[in-house]
Order: structure tokens, then sequence, then C-alpha cells
């Protein structure tokens, strides 16, 4: 955005409203002032450099820039920055850990859930959003959930079949 | 480091390399995948914002960018008037089939400039780029360039462009036929003489958009004295810096091209202006440019040619096809861009894959003032197989045989040349420095059928009557294409490091189909050793290690193969090193099981290299040329790439909607070197088959594009998937690729259109004949909405 902590943008032309934001972003506290104006999509990757989070549509269609906010699925592209004060965000960063993979995310491996792989980061927040609503969803309930997250390689059937054994397996732990 | 290799099990212990988990997925998985948007940028860089067009016509008046200018934060700005002495006639690169469109142009004017001079010519048309600090104030100046544009009439159709009277796009032309190409052999006159039914069909193909979730044309650029760098995704790496050289007055080495992950391509990745113009402005600021296309920029980056096919087929009282006779008129929108090669393409498919004694096609491409049309998965294909798989079945029917009884009759059988010559633009050539056919589409057809549910027998009366409200019906088609076609020499190169690691350097991009992976497999299989012991880089164009690019099907058998190749000539190279730091002969040495093998004593690679004085990496190059020819035709070619799908359609009478309910798509993949990714493709290829046959669409009103953001613009999603939705693979290892492939990446896509239409035929009796099937058409079709 190149706006200074003052509210103006680097040049000086301009002045923009700020406001102060403290959340949670992947467990992890964060705060800071952030322009009205300003996107999730782009305090994400530009600021924080949390660049899983993608870039595509930018108008809220594709999925591509999904994350969770207080574990519900949104397009970070038409999120205002401002609205995650108080809240907790998790992105594609802060899904498994250093000792293993998500459930989600080894079967998109086991299944090649992902060719080009860019829509992936936005396909794996929203089936686990998903999961979190409903644990076991029924075919027809994740096709209706992940018709707003758009692959154009095609790998839907993959991207089904994932999220139906990530589904089990969380079945299984009880 | 400790190398890995040393723990390597038998190979008889270690899991098969042709299904196993694919190299890149993990990283794409957790969001690591580093992609050009991702990268972090040089220091200083400056941020870019285009002034774009908002007519699709109109001649420029004036342009004054002093606001922008004076603008705090702008460094530097490029329009016409601010060329920094550069020539914005963009050179044109020679086809390697000798399609040189300026044979007919005579002059080096209808080519795309560097950006707009004269004209706009197109809704999106680069008229000025700004580079500013950050972004933010790149978009606000680039908002304050004042342009006086005097408006022109569009053109949006190839029949307006050659109407008499049209306005010339590009006035030094004098025409706005952009190229005519032909081909034909045989006698047509004595094959139509010979007919004893005659059938002829109009199809028409729309514009669609490729849309990677990846916009394309994006880049980061810096123009230095020793070197000019470009990070982009693009499908062929080499393919900037003729134009980079050309327009800057460099040597092309100069030119260092590394591209990251790609996120999808589609044939949408190429060279665009924009980068030249991103590099001008390095060159002008001195900094570092970064241009990020938004989504609907990507709209105005490149689309399919739209096509009108009109074909004429006879056929003679044993039901053989006699005789074709093809018309094609292809709208390459604003510029040259794709008009050759997808007009070409066209015509060396204009016949599906039938045995046919007479054919000719005839093709014209017009300028329209559309978004420049490119390379599209199975360029100028998708049109044409929609055409001529629907012709095939109104020919069956029309004879009163069977459509899939009808296909095996006239298919070309494996052995079998197409013809013995043909004319190419006049010019005579043997037709058979192109291989003799080497599938089978019997064993095609069937598993398609099959793979349905279906005994491959269509209806002889539509399914439905005056109180139907839904039909169902079944349809087939065929696609035929070249497989690995052209590429002048590739190369690959592999090394081995002190930590045993071999790593593979190369130039073919990945654009999300599995390229790294699947020359991991090629690598690690002629080497003996685990998949995981081997690593793929990502391209770089500084190696020097050329390759045509990722596409026309060629990166298995050519990459593959050359990469197959460095791996020989590295267990010659490592045999050398064995007797060099451990003695004994050179020949005595021997790669078994991964290990530098002699009398019983045996070493990991990773120890032979680290027994040398000091840092040494062995090196092998390997390199691979196809079969030279001088067809002008199809100019060398490794393989025939056939596909087949069966489709079974439900059609809503009602509401016109048609739903897919099973559909089987086939592929000829000679070895599927990764299983898993080569089913993608096939399936994939036809989830964008289902995209642009059902409902997508670029649609130009009112001098606009209007259909061009992820809103309007419909994409397939899950829900559009058919319930029933599979692939089939036939892998008799015959092909020229490591251990028998064939390409086979862009054999289902062409399919979709014409089974689809096949099927809803089959339903309903009536006939579609232009892309997308819209419920609209649908009800017009049935003549249950007025004209």
């Amino acid at each position: 955005m190149g706006i200074n902590p003052s509210g103006h943008n680097e040049a000086g032309t301009e002045t923009v409203q700020l406001r102060d934001v403290t959340t949670t972003i992947n467990g992890v506290e964060w705060s800071g002032r952030v322009a009205i104006e300003e996107v999730l999509l782009d305090l994400l990757r530009t600021r924080i450099r949390l660049t899983g989070t993608k870039r595509s549509c930018e108008s809220a269609v594709c999925g591509a820039c999904t994350v969770l906010v207080d574990g519900q699925p949104i397009s970070s592209c038409a999120f205002l920055a401002f609205e995650i004060d108080g809240r907790s965000v998790v992105t594609i960063e802060g899904v498994g850990s250093d000792a293993g993979l998500d459930p989600l995310q080894e079967a998109f491996v086991r299944n090649l859930g992902a060719q080009c792989g860019y829509c992936t980061p936005g396909q794996i927040m929203s089936a686990k959003g998903l999961l979190l609503r409903s644990p076991t969803p029924t075919d027809e309930e994740i096709r209706e959930w992940m018709s707003g997250n758009i692959c154009r390689c095609g790998c839907y059937s993959a991207i089904a079949t994932s999220i139906r054994e990530a589904s089990d397996a969380s079945t299984e732990r009880g | 480091m400790t190398t890995p290799v040393d723990a390597i099990p038998p190979a008889s212990e270690r899991p098969e390399p042709w299904s196993g988990e694919r190299a890149d997925t993990l990283a794409k998985v957790t969001g690591k995948a580093k992609y050009l948007d991702d990268l972090d940028p040089p220091d200083g860089t400056l941020h870019a914002a285009a002034l774009r067009s908002p007519y699709s016509h109109a001649r420029i008046v004036s342009i004054d960018s002093s606001k922008a200018e004076a603008y705090p934060g702008v460094r530097g700005v490029f329009h016409r008037d601010r060329l920094d002495g550069l020539d914005a006639h963009l050179p044109i690169v020679e086809h390697h089939l000798g399609l040189k469109p300026w044979e007919k142009a005579k002059g080096l004017t209808g080519e795309q400039h560097l950006i707009a001079v004269d004209k706009v010519r197109f809704h999106g048309d680069i008229v000025a780029m700004v580079a500013a600090d950050d972004l933010r104030t790149a978009r606000a100046a680039a908002g304050m360039i004042e342009v006086d544009y005097e408006v022109l009439s569009p053109l949006f159709s190839f029949s307006d462009a050659i109407a008499p009277g049209a306005p010339i796009l590009h006035e030094d032309l004098g025409t706005n036929v952009a190229f005519e190409d032909s081909l034909e052999w045989g006698d047509l006159e004595a094959g139509f003489e010979m007919a004893e039914t005659i059938v002829e069909g109009e199809f028409s193909a729309g514009n669609v958009y490729h849309h990677p979730m990846e916009p394309a044309t994006s880049c980061l650029v810096r123009y230095g004295e020793s070197s000019i760098d470009v990070w982009t995704s693009v499908s062929k790496a080499f393919s900037i810096e003729p134009h980079v050289a050309a327009l800057f007055g460099v040597a092309p080495e100069q030119v260092r091209v590394q591209i990251p992950d790609i996120g999808g391509g589609f044939g949408a990745k190429q060279l665009a202006p924009s980068m030249l113009i991103a590099l001008a402005l390095s060159r002008q600021t001195g900094r570092p440019v970064r241009y990020l296309v938004t989504n609907e920029e990507g709209f105005r980056s490149n689309s399919r040619h739209a096509m009108v096919y009109r074909g004429r087929m006879g056929i003679d009282g044993l039901g053989q096809i006699v005789a074709l006779d093809v018309d094609l008129e292809v709208d390459t929108g604003a510029y040259y861009t794709g008009a050759t090669i997808a007009t070409h393409n066209a015509c060396i498919s204009a016949w599906g894959c039938y045995k046919i004694p007479a054919f000719r096609v005839r093709a014209r491409a017009a300028f329209t003032n559309k978004v420049p049309a490119g390379p599209f998965r199975a360029t100028g294909k998708t049109q044409t197989t929609f055409a001529v798989e629907s012709l095939i079945d109104v020919a069956a029917r029309r004879v009163g045989i069977d459509p899939t009884e009808f296909r095996r009759r006239n298919v070309i059988q494996r052995g079998e040349y197409i013809t013995d010559t043909w004319r190419v633009r006049g010019e005579e050539f043997s037709a058979k420095t192109t291989p003799p056919m080497d599938s089978d589409f019997e064993e095609l057809i069937e598993r398609a059928v099959d793979a349905i549910g279906w005994d491959g027998v269509s209806a002889t009366q539509p399914r439905f009557d005056a109180d139907t409200t839904v039909a169902r019906g079944r349809g087939l088609a065929l696609s035929f294409r070249h497989g690995s076609q052209g590429g002048g020499r590739t190369y690959a190169m592999v090394t081995v490091d002190r930590d045993g690691k071999v790593r593979v350097l190369h130039n073919a991009p990945d654009l999300g189909t599995g390229v790294y992976n699947m020359l991991r497999i090629v690598a690690a299989e002629t080497l003996g050793l685990p998949v995981d012991a081997v690593e793929v880089a990502f391209p770089d164009t500084s190696n020097r290690l050329s390759f045509e690019g990722t596409s026309a099907q060629r990166t298995t058998v050519q990459m593959g193969r050359a990469t197959q190749d460095a791996c020989e000539n590295l267990k010659r190279e490592l045999a050398i090193a064995a007797f060099q730091v451990f003695g004994g002969a050179a020949e005595d040495w021997t790669l078994v099981d991964g290990r530098v093998s002699r009398n019983g004593v045996s070493y990991s690679l990773g120890e032979v290299v680290s027994g040398f004085q000091g840092h040494v990496t062995l090196k092998a190059l390997g390199s691979y040329s196809y079969a030279p020819s001088e067809d002008k035709a199809f100019g060398g070619l490794d393989h025939w790439a056939p596909g087949a799908a069966a489709a079974e359609v439900e059609v809503d009478l009602e509401t016109g909607e048609i739903r897919i309910l099973r559909y089987g798509a086939v592929a000829d993949a000679g070895k599927a070197i990764h299983g898993p990714s080569t089913h993608a493709q096939v399936l994939g290829g036809a989830v964008l088959g289902i995209g642009i046959s059902l409902f997508e669409d670029l649609i130009y009103a009112d001098g606009q594009l209007l259909t061009s953001d992820a809103i309007q613009y419909r994409l397939p999603t899950m829900r559009d998937i058919p319930p029933h939705f599979v692939s089939s693979l036939v892998e008799n290892e015959d092909g020229p690729g490591p251990f028998g492939s064939k390409g086979m990446s862009q054999t289902s896509i062409p399919c979709v259109a014409p089974a689809v239409a096949n099927a809803v035929a089959d339903a309903i009796g009536v006939r579609l004949t232009d892309t997308p099937f819209t419920p609209e058409k649908v009800l017009r079709a049935t003549g249950r909405l007025g004209s």
C-alpha cells in the first residue's frame, strides 16, 4: 500500500484514515495500524509477508485468497483488514505444523489435489472451514461448499476425494 | 552433509516411482511454493501500472502525461511520445514452419507494437505505463494521463472484417486479412463424383480466455549494464531474449530469464509487450520494475481464436468418406500474435482422424478489434475437432450407419499414412515424413464407450416426444493431433555434488502439469536411484540449455529424452571419476543400484565426488533433436496423439440446460511416467473442455469486451463435474519418449464439445453448431424460443 504509520503515502500526496488493530494470526498476536480501505489480502501478503494466500480474481469469486476468520472462510481480497481486530485469522501457513501435515494436506498430497497449486491454499482453507462446521459432510455438501473455489487445472475430483478422506480421518480420531 | 544415497535400499524394496507422491505438491499444500507475485523483489524495485484503452478501436490524437510526471513518487512514464529512442515496432520472429505473415503483408507494419502508437485496436491495448515508488501511486498516476481519442467503429467478427468498405485496422497493410493458409491432397472433384451422399455443415467456436488462476503476463525486470534480468511465468523461457535483444540492441545472451512456480497457463503464459515496456521503464529509471497484472488485465492479454468451419463431406455407397472440403474463417483479434500458428494448426487438424482420399482446407485469418488471440490448449484444434466430429455424426446418420460404426470404418488405422503427398499453400511435400499412425482408435473407442457403460450404439430416433421435459442421449468424439512437434534442439544437464544429490538443469517451465516431477522420475530410473535422490531445478536461461518450450505436447518426449541422455552420459562420467579417485580402469566401473561398483566394491555417488581434492561437481550434458523434415504441414513430428471421449447428457427441454451425467476420456500415453499426473491432465483438459463447451464466452458489444472478469465470465466449478467422470490411459510403451511415453496433455479438451453435441443430437434430434451451448441456444435450436 505504501502508507506510512502517520497515514500518508510515501510521497505525502494522500492522507488516509488508519485504525489500530490487534489480532491473532496463525496463533501469534499481531498489532499494527491499517488503512481503513486496506484489504486483508494485502495486509497478509505485503506487510506480514505470508504469501501462501493467493491473489487472483480480486472480486471474491475464485476463492484463491480464502483464509479463516474466527473459523469462517472469507475472501481476503474483499475483506477489510481492520475487521480482524479482536478476531483470529488462520492462513495456509497456520495449517499443519512442523511436526506434520494436517489430514487435509496429507490427502491433497496423496490424491494429487493440486496441479499448478495456485488455488490450493484457498481450496484447503475453504475445506478446513467446511470440516470445522460439518466434520463428515456429504458429497453434495462438499460440492455445494467448494463451488466458490475455482481450480482451472480441473482437479475437482481429486479435491473432493481429499476432503472426503480427511473427514473420514477426523471421524476415526473421534 | 552426509550422502542420503548411502542409505538407499535395493531397487526391489523401493516403492515404484510411477505413481508415488509428486515432488512439487508438498510446497503447494503448505503455501510455501513461490510464484512470481511471492518473490522478494530486489531493493529499490518500482511498481508499474498500465493505462489501457477504454475503446476497442480509436485513433490516438494526443497524450498528455504532464500531471502524472509531476506526481510525487512517480519515477518513470512510458508511452508513444516517451519512447526513449526505442522503436515501437516489435520485430517479427519467424515461425519454424516458415509461416511468414509478412509474405502477405510485404512489410513489418501489422505486427503488434511495443505500445500503442497511432491507434488502439482492442479494449485493453496498452497506451502508457507508469513506474512509481508504490503501486497505489503508480495506479493513481496512470489515471492522470490524459488521452484524446478519435473513436472509430470496431470490427468484432471475421465477416465484418472482410466486408467491403470495412475500416482497415492496420492501414499500411491495406487489408484486414492477416494470413491465408491451405492444405490439400487427392483429387477433390473426382472424390465428390464418387460420393453418393454429400453432407454440409457450418460450425462456430467463439472466443474464450484461458483464465490461469495466476493472472497472465506479470513480470519483475531489471535492466542492468551487464545483465538484463526477467522473472516471469511463461511456457517458453527463450522466447523473450530475441525480442529484448532487438528492442534494446543488446546481445541475446545478456538476457537472463528465470521462471518460478507458475500458476497455470493453458497457452496464456506468453511473452507480452508489457514485459518489454516494464524493461524500458527499468532502463529509463535505473531501477528494477515489478508489473503485476490484475485478473481483468489478464483477460486482455490473450484469448482463443474464434473460428467458423464450413465443411462439405462426400460419402460413397459403402459408407466410406471419399472427399472433404473445408473453408475456415479465423478471427485473430487485433494483432498477428497467434494468427499463423492457430490457423495452421486448424488446417492440419481439419480432416479429423479419418482416411480421406481427397481433402482440401482453405483458411483465412482476419484482424478484428478483439483481444489478440494466441495459443490455447490444443491450439486451433478445439475449434476444428468440434466441427469435424459433429459433421461425422451428421454424415453417419444421413447414410444410415451408426456413428460409432461409421467412425470405425473410416478412422485411420495403425501403420497407415494420412496420405502420400500433400500441398501446403500450393507447395508439394511428401506426407510420409510424418510417422504412420502409431495407435489404435478401435481400442480408444472401446474404452471410451465402456467408460460410461455404453454399448456405443446411438438412437436412430430422438428419445423424446411432445410431452417430454428431460431427454437423455449419448455421444462419441475422437481427437487427433500431432504429439511432440517441432522445437529445434533440446538440452538438459545433470550434475552430482559432494552431497550425492543429482540435479537436473533444464529450461522446460512447469505450468502445473508435472514436468519437474516427470524429469525427476526419468533421471532416477535411468540412474537406478530413488526419486528423492534427484532434484530438478527451476528454469534459468543463464545456463543456456536450449528448449523450444513447454507446449505442443513436446516436453515429455523431448526434455525427457534429453534428460535420459544426460543421465547415460553421467554414468560414463562417474566411471571416469571413480577410476581417477579409486583406481582400476574406467571401463571396469559401472553404476549398479545407484552405486558406482567394481569387483564387489561400491561407492555412493557422493563418495565418488568427495574423493577429489578440492571442489568438483560432476556434470553431463544430454540432448535430443526431432527428426528433421522439409515438410511445411507438420515440419517434423515424433508421434501421433489420439484421444476419444464418450458423454451421456441430459437435456432439459423447458430450461434449455444441458447436464453431463457421465463422461469418459481416453488418451494414449504410451507409458504414463507419473500415472496420477497423466490422469490429471486428461481429466483437467476435459474440465476446461466442459467450460468452453457449455458456458465460457468472451462477449463483445457496444464497443467493449463485456465478460472480462470472474463474475461475468462463468468458469467451471466443482458443481459442473459430471457425477460419473473418468479417464483411461492406453499404455503400450510404444512412444518415442522415455520408457515408451508419448505426449498426451492436449488430447482430451477437443473431444468435449463434439461428444456433448453428438449426445444432445442423440437425445433430442437437434444439432448444436455454435459453442458454448448455452440454455438460450438450446431453446432456440429446439424452437422453444423465437429467433
